[in-house]
């Protein structure tokens, strides 16, 4: 999947999420979800590794990037697959937007084999997707209330490893 | 004279109205930028602001921007850079550079509130 993203950097980012990922789900039963903290060793490479993966078909997520994440619910979905969705923040404003990443590591835990990343509704700010201050009481509240509405949230940013690299990336408006 | 209470009460009684607010206002600045992990999240404190800070807020603001901007740096270091995240170093590198000023004129001058 580095391929996608296309450099050796991306790769090296790519193999620290997957090993991070792993070890953080080996003792986990599938189905259940773990503890994962927003200083959590991986957070640090995912804040770098979502916006890589969102930059391949969204021009606009050049000069956007992720600042942190407080996670709603983190579930282990796969053998090797996991599931997080919560809050980001947007490191352009330092306002929060929601986000789900479903990723599924790869056997040798060296890679993402596949992976569906859906972020941001619609709200203000750079990308139209700025949602409150990120030490507001509303960016609680939007945590607080994301899983009871998950299945109702319009993205606006949606990758998936399905779609092959030359698609032009859809923003839903 | 009954000398009063001693404690917290008695304390809070020799300090104004306003000086209490001066102080709440301080701390409500200082909790919009750090999160409770210490990560500086938010919006960054304008330079012209940061005379409004007690010299304690301050320091900690400062010790921690020490921390985070390096941080930052060995992750950059590590895992690589990207546009956000340069300028969000860039931001706080700067902001850091001006509390040390401040810090510096005002020790100087021994005018801390």
């Amino acid at each position: 999947m580095s391929d996608v993203i296309g450099s050796e950097r991306s790769s090296s980012l790519e193999a620290k999420v997957a090993s991070e990922l792993s070890a953080l789900v080996k003792d986990v039963a599938i189905g259940a979800e773990f503890p994962f903290a927003s200083n959590a060793a991986v957070c640090y490479a995912l804040e770098l590794f979502l916006p890589a993966l969102l930059r391949v078909r969204f021009a606009e997520w050049k000069r956007e990037s992720l600042d942190g994440f407080r996670i709603a619910s983190a579930r282990k979905v796969g053998p090797s697959a996991v599931e997080l969705a919560g809050i980001c923040i947007l490191i352009s404003d330092q306002t929060v937007t929601p986000f789900c990443a479903h990723l599924v590591v790869s056997p040798d835990t060296s890679s993402i084999s596949a992976y569906r990343v859906r972020v941001g509704e619609a709200g203000h700010g750079p990308l139209g997707i700025s949602g409150p201050d990120c030490n507001s009481s509303g960016a609680k509240r939007l945590l607080d209330g994301l899983m009871a509405r998950m299945e109702s949230v319009r993205w606006v940013y949606s990758v998936d490893s399905l779609q092959s690299p030359g698609d032009a990336g859809e923003r839903q408006t | 004279m009954n000398p009063g209470p001693k404690g917290s009460c008695a304390r809070v009684r020799r300090f104004s109205l306003g000086s209490r607010l001066r102080a709440l206002w301080r701390i409500f600045l200082l909790q919009r930028v750090l999160d409770a992990s210490g990560k500086v999240h938010g919006y960054l404190p304008e330079v012209q602001d940061l005379r409004r800070y007690h010299a304690e807020d301050l320091a900690r603001l400062r010790d921690q921007l020490r921390i985070r901007v390096q941080t930052r740096i060995a992750k950059t270091v590590e895992l690589g850079a990207d546009y956000g995240h340069d300028a969000r170093i860039l931001e706080e590198q700067q902001l850091l550079k001006s509390i040390e000023k401040h810090w510096r004129i005002a020790s100087e001058r021994r005018d801390w509130q």
